[in-house]
């Protein structure tokens, strides 16, 4: 047994590493695309946070001559004070201006009288720019406030401390691993189980359907190897793919992300990919990487030639890709056990587990058992599926 | 040696082969002679083991095709109907891996794979990928896989079809060689100059059925006919499909 399935395995490697496809799939697609694939959308967003943060703020201000000493607060923060457009909702609305400010003619008077003076910051919600300009100069019309509050109760002879009875501290318990693993968990299920499927795919449509095309399945049918034989050299062989890509694919996620400057990533809020989360991940994926192999064999055994084999992988793919993007979008999502059982759903909980490094053991195992018993049923239905003369000589 | 006895096969409705018998001898070049779809493939195919047959049995080298299919394959050489080769590996490579599969190994293996390359004269191309090989020099490197390990019965599915003059000279040639060795050889054909020329017995299939076995000279005796063409039509009803070559 041993023997044949060696010999197999071999001459299917042998074959797959000249295939150029193959060499794309195993090193450039995980080494360097998938990896800008998942660091890419970080580095997006945190560039626009940060650059909204370090940006000088800029308001156009509707009625300056009413409120001198507002103004010249804004000033002295930097903020940089425009000239307000005719119609200033319009001109936020158009995105000319980020945010504008209007001030009262009564807002002097109202300060003098020791009234509650109004003043109106326009904004537009559905921007990013206008949410953080707004959100900026609020703070700063809050400190101001906060500076006239001061200077009333020192003119009373009172502490500013003694009218704030009330001090509360907000404390998360979510550690900072799992505030990252929020925007982490968006990129990285999604790639390593879109990748399981993808990397071994080629080298599995080649030694199933590929044999078919090209009229090499009846010689080898032929030789003294039983079909178990067969299937299992096959098998091992889309593992031998599969799994270094995959290895290769978290390895160059985890680089990326040590290699991104920080800044880049959005600061303090950066996802952080530790080695420990990387390698369980990568260990968490062999197992999948081989029933996937072994669910595609069982697939494109019934392909005629390649094409129609690629046609039966779509829906695979984005079978395995659903769970992937829920997770992603599922922010506040307890799963409950018997999901870590599921194929695929288990799997990409697991890996979302594991970067939030909140794993528990009970979920780890089922999930790691749920991929074997897969896993294996698969390998079975592989043969027996290389045992039909229906399927290996199918027709039109 | 190769006995087949009733052997029957459908796909679904269509019976492909039902109740074929025949024998082939050691040291004799056994034609299976008939048209397109009268189950030639299937039936050498079901010899092969790579198809089971519904009914009925066969031996090959004494070792039974349902009960021993292991054996059978070992005992046996096989040139399916298309030469089926991985375009990504040489000429060589393909000896060296249905060699090994066949239990050879080391420098066994390499010297066999020499003088298989040395009988069929393809030195110059050995160690050229068959990505881009004529049709002749595939049917070589697959006519090679079927040797590796010396069968003493060799099965061939139409070995001519698509091959230029000189190929198929060198073919026949072949073939000619293995029977002075004393091997048994079973080769399917619709070219019946090419089986009255080679054959020491026919088998006439048609229909899936067997219509008449015999060597060349007893056919056309026994159809009192001055040619086997003529002693074809006699014995089938019709010369349909032996003509309109792929």
């Amino acid at each position: 047994m041993g023997h044949q399935v060696r010999t197999i395995w071999a001459k299917e490697m042998l074959d797959a590493l000249r295939d150029r496809r193959t060499l794309l799939m195993m090193v450039v697609v995980p080494g360097l695309l998938f990896p800008l694939l998942t660091v890419g959308p970080h580095i997006l967003l945190g560039r626009q946070v940060a650059a909204q943060r370090q940006a000088p703020l800029n308001v156009a201000v509707d009625g300056t001559a009413y409120a001198p000493g507002l103004v010249a607060f804004l000033r002295r923060w930097g903020v940089g004070i425009l000239a307000p457009p005719q119609d200033v909702e319009a001109g936020v609305q158009e995105r000319t201006i980020a945010v504008a400010l209007v001030i009262p003619p009564d807002f002097s008077q109202k300060l003098e009288k020791e009234e509650p003076a109004s003043v109106t910051i326009i904004s537009d919600e559905s921007s990013l720019r206008s949410r953080l300009a707004a959100a900026r100069l609020g703070a700063l019309l809050t400190a101001y406030g906060q500076q006239l509050t001061s200077e009333r109760l020192a003119r009373r002879g009172i502490e500013l401390a003694a009218i704030s009875p009330l001090q509360v501290r907000q404390q998360s318990v979510a550690t900072r691993q799992q505030l990252a693993a929020v925007l982490g968990r968006l990129s990285v299920p999604i790639a390593v189980l879109f990748y399981a499927v993808l990397a071994g795919m080629y080298t599995a449509i080649d030694v199933t359907a590929g044999e078919k095309e090209r009229g090499t399945l009846e010689p080898l049918l032929g030789s003294p190897a039983s079909r178990a034989e067969i299937v299992i050299g096959k098998w091992l062989a889309v593992l031998a793919t599969t799994i270094p890509a995959l290895l290769l694919l978290m390895a160059s996620i985890w680089l990326a992300f040590r290699l991104t400057p920080k800044g880049l990533l959005g600061g303090s809020l950066a996802f952080e990919l530790s080695l420990g989360s990387a390698a369980a991940v990568a260990l968490l994926a062999i197992p999948f990487g081989a029933m996937l192999g072994a669910v595609e064999l069982v697939i494109c055994t019934f392909a005629r030639n390649f094409k129609e084999a690629q046609n039966f992988m779509t829906p695979v793919m984005l079978a395995v890709m659903v769970p992937g993007f829920a997770i992603g979008f599922l922010q506040d999502f307890t799963p409950a056990l018997w999901m870590f059982g599921v194929p695929v759903l288990g799997q990409a909980l697991t890996i979302v587990e594991l970067l939030q490094g909140t794993q528990g053991l009970m979920e780890l195992t089922l999930t790691l058992a749920s991929t074997m018993v897969g896993m294996l049923l698969a390998l079975w239905l592989a043969i027996k599926v290389f045992q039909r003369e229906q399927v290996l000589f199918r027709q039109a | 040696m190769i006995e087949a006895f009733e052997l029957t096969k459908s796909f679904g409705s269509a019976r492909a082969v039902c109740g074929v018998s025949f024998a082939c001898d050691d040291g004799h070049i056994t034609g299976l002679l008939g048209p397109n779809g009268a189950g030639k493939t299937t039936t050498l195919r079901i010899l092969s083991t790579v198809l089971a047959p519904d009914a009925g049995t066969a031996t090959v080298d004494g070792h039974d095709i349902v009960a021993a299919p292991r054996r059978v394959r070992q005992a046996l050489g096989i040139l399916p109907d298309s030469p089926g080769l991985y375009g990504r590996l040489t000429a060589r490579e393909h000896l060296r891996y249905f060699g090994r599969l066949h239990g050879l190994d080391g420098s066994v293996l390499e010297s066999r794979v020499r003088e298989v390359v040395e009988l069929l004269r393809m030195e110059e191309y050995a160690d050229r990928r068959c990505g881009g090989f004529s049709k002749g020099m595939q049917q070589k490197v697959a006519l090679g896989r079927a040797l590796i390990h010396g069968p003493r019965t060799i099965i061939l599915d139409e070995p001519t079809a698509g091959l230029d003059v000189m190929s198929i000279r060198e073919t026949r040639e072949t073939l000619r060689h293995f029977k002075t060795e004393g091997r048994c050889i079973l080769f399917s054909s619709h070219n019946i100059p090419e089986v009255e020329e080679l054959c020491d017995r026919i088998v006439i299939l048609a229909g899936g059925q067997v219509h008449g076995v015999g060597s060349p000279g007893e056919l056309k005796e026994k159809t009192r006919c001055s040619r086997l063409e003529d002693a074809f039509v006699e014995l089938v009803g019709t010369a349909a499909g032996l003509y309109d070559h792929p």
